[in-house]
């Protein structure tokens, strides 16, 4: 298995970072800055450096590549794998289409026969997360090891685009299954969020829109925890996440983000299903324990002779870590090892197993890591 | 070096076509990191206060929840103890009803073949006397047997509330006095008078309530001749005016000397048909408290073995019963 990475800064143009020497990838996983692919000219130098790869990527929140966190870059990495053989799939949303359709039918154009891993892109803001990830486990199983994320467009949570074999486009999920008895993938995903507003009743909900908890508007609370920063909303209300479970059941609790707000409807739109009934509590981050959590995402996701990681963090983590935010990849790095090459991208939901248990689903404001090696 | 500031120069030469440094886009990014660090701590120290002050609202509203279910467990435990008292309150009643239909009955068909019998037995007595036959002892006999059925027949009228009342105000101090001047009690027993109502009017049914005090007087007086070592034997019969929330009343302290009860039967003193002496109804004290609670009044019993028995009765004075009509 061999793992080639090329960097794109407008200063600068392209450079090649990472190299394990001469390639000839099957794969090209590659994560642009909103607006970097617009004019069509880095994804055709991406096809031009490889063109017998398959080429499948999105936009971001930021780019990730060896220990840096990009914004405004392009970061392609091309893998060559010597045992494992790749499929893809895809599709896009449409009227009438469900995202459960959608994750059934890009998991029936996955032969299951010798099928290990899937990755898996989204559009962020046109799809449920939720439902998608269901649609997939309907047709290939709840046992299948299958990670991957939401696009992003920055902060601003407008369109995010996402591509197999052409541009990135609005409103594509997009898939890669990995096949072969010599492949070994890891995974890992932990938040590090603390959990410390009061518990709350989620009263008023539909799909991935919350109206109420213990009765009165999300909305009026966010705000009040906001205060000032309530002027930046949705984007301010990521510093704030969701941790949602289902009454008596704390330890199935996921983490769900805003991705919108309806202001007229005091109502505020998730990456994932908001379930009436459920328990809900506010979230605030720390940077150390959130660093840490990346940390501890990397110990999972390690396996013996990994070569390539892919980091999808949450856009949230970002916002809130600023500038540090090359502290939680570093983490990542520190006990990943230097053998191992990191890409990824700050997504608006993250897909992965949960952290305690071993069923698939959506989250939000995780560090979730995909590590692969072959034996 | 902070890894901040590695960070931020990285980031100021891969910004810059030749590599070069641009300090003014560093002193940018340095900038921009105080301003995240305020921002953060702005925002955090904000949320923190608003959580603070929801947990401390959620605990009073949690505090008052607990309040509010504790008050409506006590009210309705308090509500099932009243309809509990009322519902025996109905059946006592009920069955004093039909105990009073059949003690009527009964006392009706009783005292005609007793007076048959009283009668016949005074035909048989003269016949004999005229024959020269010595039969007054026997005669005595059967007299004492005839008084004690109906006596035992009154009982029992009484405690079934039968007979109605016919009150009067009375001057409760006078009319005490002139039923303790008509008892007999024996000489071997004192009988004090703490007297303090003299002005207090009561409605009384002078006959039926002196049946009861004499029920209590005599009650006493049995109890104390048939304790042989007593250092003295004394009965005090008191009274006062009180306040109490329902109104005045009057209240009536027949206290003694005597052995006093054990716990166990003081607790059957007012059970019909609970007697300790041999020949007793076990009707005398429940007819006693029938009759003072058909009067409105209430009674309560005190006794400590050793230290004697104190009997308490409570009746709404005249004023308070005008008081209550009007």
């Amino acid at each position: 298995m061999k793992v080639e990475q090329r960097v794109w800064h407008a200063a600068q143009g392209w450079s090649v970072t990472e190299s394990d020497g001469p390639i000839s990838p099957s794969l090209v996983l590659f994560f642009a800055s909103p607006g970097t692919l617009d004019d069509g000219k880095r994804f055709a130098d991406i096809k031009s450096a490889y063109p017998r790869a398959a080429l499948l990527g999105c936009t971001t929140g930021g780019e990730i590549a060896a220990v840096d966190v990009h914004d405004g870059a392009v970061v392609a990495t091309a893998i060559e794998f010597a045992h494992t053989q790749v499929k893809f799939a895809e599709d896009e949303v449409a009227p009438g289409k469900s995202a459960f359709d959608i994750g059934a039918k890009i998991a029936a154009s996955l032969p299951a026969q010798g099928l290990h891993n899937v990755f898996l892109l989204s559009d962020g803001t046109q799809v449920n997360g939720t439902e998608l990830v269901a649609g997939v486990q309907h047709v290939l199983g709840r046992d299948l090891c299958l990670t991957g994320g939401l696009a992003g467009d920055g902060a601003n949570f407008g369109s995010t685009k996402v591509g197999l074999n052409g541009n990135p486009a609005s409103g594509k999920v997009v898939a890669v299954g990995f096949y072969g008895d010599r492949i070994r993938v890891g995974y890992g995903s932990v938040g590090g969020w603390d959990a410390v507003g009061p518990e709350r009743v989620i009263t008023r909900a539909d799909g991935n829109t919350l109206y109420d908890l213990d009765g009165e508007p999300a909305l009026d609370l966010y705000k009040q925890y906001l205060g000032a920063e309530a002027a930046n909303l949705p984007a301010s209300a990521l510093l704030f996440p969701l941790r949602i479970h289902p009454k008596g059941r704390p330890d199935e609790s996921l983490v769900r983000t805003v991705v919108g707000i309806d202001a007229m409807k005091k109502a505020m739109i998730f990456a994932g299903t908001i379930p009436k009934g459920h328990i809900a509590q506010v979230m605030l981050g720390n940077f150390d324990q959130l660093i840490a959590g990346a940390g501890r995402a990397a110990e999972k996701a390690a396996i013996p002779e990994a070569k390539l990681a892919i980091l999808v963090s949450c856009i949230g983590r970002k916002l809130l870590l600023g500038q540090r935010i090359g502290d939680e990849v570093e983490a990542v790095s520190a006990v990943l090892g230097g053998n191992c090459r990191t890409t990824g991208f700050y997504s608006y939901g993250e897909i992965a197993p949960l952290e305690n248990l071993p069923v698939c689903d959506l989250h939000n404001q995780t560090m979730t890591i995909t590590t692969f090696a072959e034996m | 070096m902070h890894k901040l500031l590695e960070r931020q120069l990285k980031q100021v030469r891969r910004a810059s076509a030749s590599g070069a440094l641009d300090l003014d886009a560093l002193l940018a990014l340095v900038d921009a990191a105080y301003t995240e660090a305020d921002r953060e701590r702005s925002y955090t120290n904000h949320a923190h206060k608003v959580m603070r002050e929801e947990q401390a609202d959620l605990l009073k509203r949690q505090l008052q929840t607990t309040e509010a279910i504790a008050r409506m467990g006590a009210e309705k435990a308090e509500a099932e103890r009243a309809r509990i008292a009322a519902e025996a309150e109905l059946l006592k009643q009920e069955r004093l009803s039909l105990l009073g239909q059949l003690t009527a009955s009964v006392a009706h068909e009783l005292r005609n073949p007793l007076s048959t019998i009283r009668n016949t037995i005074h035909a048989i007595y003269q016949a004999a006397q005229k024959k020269g036959f010595q039969i007054d002892r026997q005669m005595a006999r059967v007299e004492r047997t005839i008084d004690r059925c109906d006596g035992i027949i009154d009982d029992l009228l009484d405690y079934a509330g039968t007979r109605e009342l016919n009150p009067a105000p009375l001057g409760l101090d006078t009319w005490l006095g002139e039923i303790l001047d008509a008892e007999k009690v024996p000489e071997r027993i004192t009988v004090e008078r703490r007297f303090a109502a003299q002005s207090v009017l009561v409605p009384i049914d002078s006959e039926r309530l002196r049946c009861a005090i004499a029920n209590l007087i005599e009650n006493a007086a049995e109890a104390m001749l048939d304790a042989p070592d007593l250092a003295e034997r004394r009965i005090t019969v008191s009274t006062h005016a009180a306040a109490t929330p329902t109104g005045a009343m009057a209240e009536i302290v027949i206290a003694d000397t005597g052995p006093g009860m054990p716990a166990d039967v003081l607790a059957r003193a007012f059970e019909p048909l609970f007697s300790t002496r041999a020949f007793g109804t076990g009707l005398g004290l429940p007819t006693v408290k029938r009759i003072i609670e058909q009067h409105d009044g209430d009674m309560v019993i005190g006794s400590v073995p050793g230290a004697g028995t104190r009997v308490q009765i409570r009746l709404p004075t005249a004023a308070a019963k005008n008081s209550q009509a009007a």
